[in-house]
Parts: structure tokens; sequence; C-alpha cells
């Protein structure tokens, strides 16, 4: 064995930073809350902390790319997040990077860079 | 809820600031509350899921952190090695030269040796805490503002290279830190002295009518100099400018010190008295080094400015 499970950790980490971003804001083009997102982003097989995403959401909705809305109807009032224009194009951007940035890596596995 | 989610959620919100934490904290308890109930809709027992949702969402501090954007540093990276290498230069040069004449003084004066020794590490390590701690916070506002410029980076914010003219940043701060040193020498001086009068009471070095006019003026030219400094650094280099002040600040200590030594108004004449009759009249020693320190300091500007245009 070359790395240990410390290290696969670290790096993969590193290698999932910004996937976390361009999940939410693909998920989010439907509305939800914190904990709401949590879970599906954990079912759809995204790793992230508690910690890490609702501060994100902030950040995201500072930007610009995320808009929010109290709902206090239910017993437990909750902000609700939503994709904004802006952050859908956003979304597309990433995501076509995403695309490509795979495809060169496929490239550069099979050695025909 | 229990206790615990309102401590956690206390202490997150404690460095939030005000206006954001109605908001944050209506959230935070929500997404608490709805991991809670999801973990005791899987039969967990209600009191042992708040504790393990708390415990995932980890240090609260770390929490606000990531909310507020704040770092969780006092110095980063970027300015550690100046840092570092200007509180070595400060504890290594500034605390054994003030402990040895603070010391010299006093034996001259006769005092008992042991009493000097002590009094010299006493010294000593007041000066290592107050070197580290303002060396330390005056870093610390320097990566604040850094970061609250923002770093928009461009070619354009390169730094040009390091030439002559230009100004560093440890030679800022180490100006900075000597001007608040000397302002904090003075008013220390008017209470303590190496020497001490038969009824316990320290003699000032300093003649107490100094502090009717001249030592405010003085300490108002050193804290003009300290502004100096800090405009110094933002413009970057020495300009024609930056140096007639830097000549005119010089001039407005220089006159009136030398003045005051001349006429012998500075030096306490009781202190003076105290010192045994071997001790030569320095007042000639100051009054050049004073003369010798302005002129090179002034001129130094001049041919600075000159070298960075």
């Amino acid at each position: 064995m070359t790395y240990d499970d410390a290290q696969l950790e670290a790096h993969l980490k590193e290698l999932r930073r910004g996937s976390v971003l361009l999940a939410c804001l693909l998920v989010l083009r439907t509305p939800g809350y914190g904990y709401g997102l949590l879970e599906k982003l954990d079912e759809a097989g995204v790793e992230v902390d508690a910690n890490t995403l609702y501060p994100m959401l902030r950040r995201l909705e500072k930007q610009g790319l995320l808009t929010s809305q109290w709902d206090t109807d239910g017993a437990r009032p909750r902000k609700y997040y939503a994709t904004s224009a802006q952050g859908i194009e956003l979304a597309r951007e990433l995501m076509s990077s995403w695309l490509d940035m795979t495809q060169t890596l496929e490239d550069l596995d099979r050695g025909d860079s | 809820m229990t206790g615990l989610t309102d401590r956690y959620v206390g202490a997150a919100l404690r460095s939030i600031p005000e206006r954001q934490r109605a908001d944050i904290e209506a959230e935070l308890r929500a997404s608490i509350g709805d991991a809670v109930e999801a973990k005791v809709d899987n039969g967990e027992e209600a009191r042992s899921a708040e504790k393990e949702v708390l415990t995932a969402l980890g240090d609260p501090d770390r929490l606000a952190a990531g909310y507020t954007g704040r770092p969780g540093y006092l110095i980063g990276p970027e300015h550690f090695f100046d840092y570092k290498r200007l509180l070595t230069v400060l504890l290594i040069t500034v605390v054994p030269i003030v402990m040895a004449i603070t010391a010299a003084i006093q034996v001259i004066a006769g005092e008992d040796v042991g009493s000097v020794i002590g009094e010299a590490i006493g010294l000593g390590i007041s000066l290592v805490v107050h070197i580290g701690f303002w060396t330390t916070l005056i870093f610390h506002f320097v990566e604040r503002s850094d970061q609250e410029i923002g770093a928009e980076w461009s070619v354009e914010r390169l730094p040009a290279l390091p030439t002559a003219g230009s100004i560093k940043l440890g030679e800022t701060i180490t100006s900075v830190v000597f001007l608040v040193f000397a302002i904090t020498a003075i008013f220390l001086s008017r209470n303590r002295s190496p020497i001490t009068a038969a009824d316990g009471n320290a003699i000032p070095i300093f003649a107490p009518s100094m502090w009717g006019f001249w030592f405010p003026f003085l300490i108002g030219v050193l804290v003009a100099e300290i502004v100096f400094e800090v405009v110094k650094y933002r413009v970057g280099r020495w300009t024609r400018g930056l140096a007639s002040v830097n000549l005119a600040l010089n001039v407005l200590f220089a006159i009136p010190a030398v003045y005051l030594l001349a006429t012998d108004r500075m030096f306490n004449p009781e202190f003076v008295a105290e010192l045994p009759a071997a001790v030569p009249d320095f007042t000639w020693v100051i009054t050049a080094a004073i003369v010798i320190t302005t002129l090179v300091d002034a001129i130094q500007g001049f041919r600075r400015a000159y070298q960075a245009r």
C-alpha cells in the first residue's frame, strides 16, 4: 500500500471541495432548507459536513447566487433557499467546465493527451 | 428542546454581528431541530440524538467563523515570517540593551548589586511581555486591514522590486514599535526611576517642569512620526514630499531637545545630584547623538527619495 486512509481522505476532501457548491446550485433549483438539502446531498453521494454547508448557503445568498425566503407555516420556521437566475447561469458554466475536466482527465489517463 | 442546544446556539452566536444574529439563530435552531427529529424518527433517544447532532456540527466558534468569514488566526502566512523575524530581532536587541543600561545606571548610583540584578530581571520579563504583545497587535491589524482591502490581484499591483527607496513593512513596524516604546518610556519616567530618594520615592530622571509644555509637545511630535511612518508605508517609497516632512519632524524634535539640554532644563537636578561625581557630564554626548541621528535620518530621507525616482 502506497498511501494510508488519512491521506486518501485529505485528498478526496480537496477534490470534492468545489463540487459541493455546484451540487448545491443544481439541487436548489427546487427550493429547499438547510437540513433537507444536507439529506438530499447525502443521498446523492455528495459528502459534506453540516458546519460547512450552512455557512456556505449564506455566502452564496450574499453573492446573489441563491435567494431565500422564510416559511413560517410549518411546525418549525424554516429558511428556504432557491438558486437564482444568476446561480443557474453559474451552475451551467461550472457544469460544462466540470465535464471538460473529466474529459481531460480521461484523456490523460489513457495517455493520448 | 433541552439546554444543550441553547448553550450551543448561544456559544455560536457570541461572535456573530448583532444584525445577523436573529436570522442565523432561527436557521441554526431549525437545522438542529430537523436533524434531531430525523434521528428520533429513526428510533434514537432524544437526548443522545441531540448530543450527536451537536457533536457533528463541531466547535461552535469554528461554525461562527464560517458564518462571518473571519479567519481563525491572528497572523496569516503572508506576514508570519516578517512577524517572527521582527519579534526575534526586538527581543534579542532591545531587552538586553535596556536591561544593561538600567542596571548600569543603578550600579553607578551605588545601589546594592543584588537588588539591581533582581530589578533587571523583572524589567526584562515585562519588556518581553510588552514587545510580544505590541508587535503581535500591530501585525494583527496589518493582517486585518489587508483582508479588508481585498485581494483583487492584478499585475499592476505587483510590488516594485525592492530598491534603496522602497519602504519595507518590517522597517515601518520596527520604527513604529520604537516610537511607541519612546512614548511609553517618557510616560513611565514620571513616576519610575532607577534611583530612589531616601524616603523610597522615585527621583524622576527628567525635570518635572518638562510636563508643563515640552513633554506634551515632544510626545505630539513622536505621535506625528508614527502617523508619518504609516503614511510612508502606504505611499510605498520615499518621495521628496515625504523627505521634507521627515526633515520637518526631525527638526521639530531635535531643536527643542537640544535647546532643553543646552539650558539644563531637560534633566531633573535632583537626579543629577544623586549621580556620583565620577559620572561625567553626559549632556554633550546626548546632544551630539541627537544632532547626528537627526542629520543622518533627514539626509537619508532625501537620498532615498532621489534613488527611488
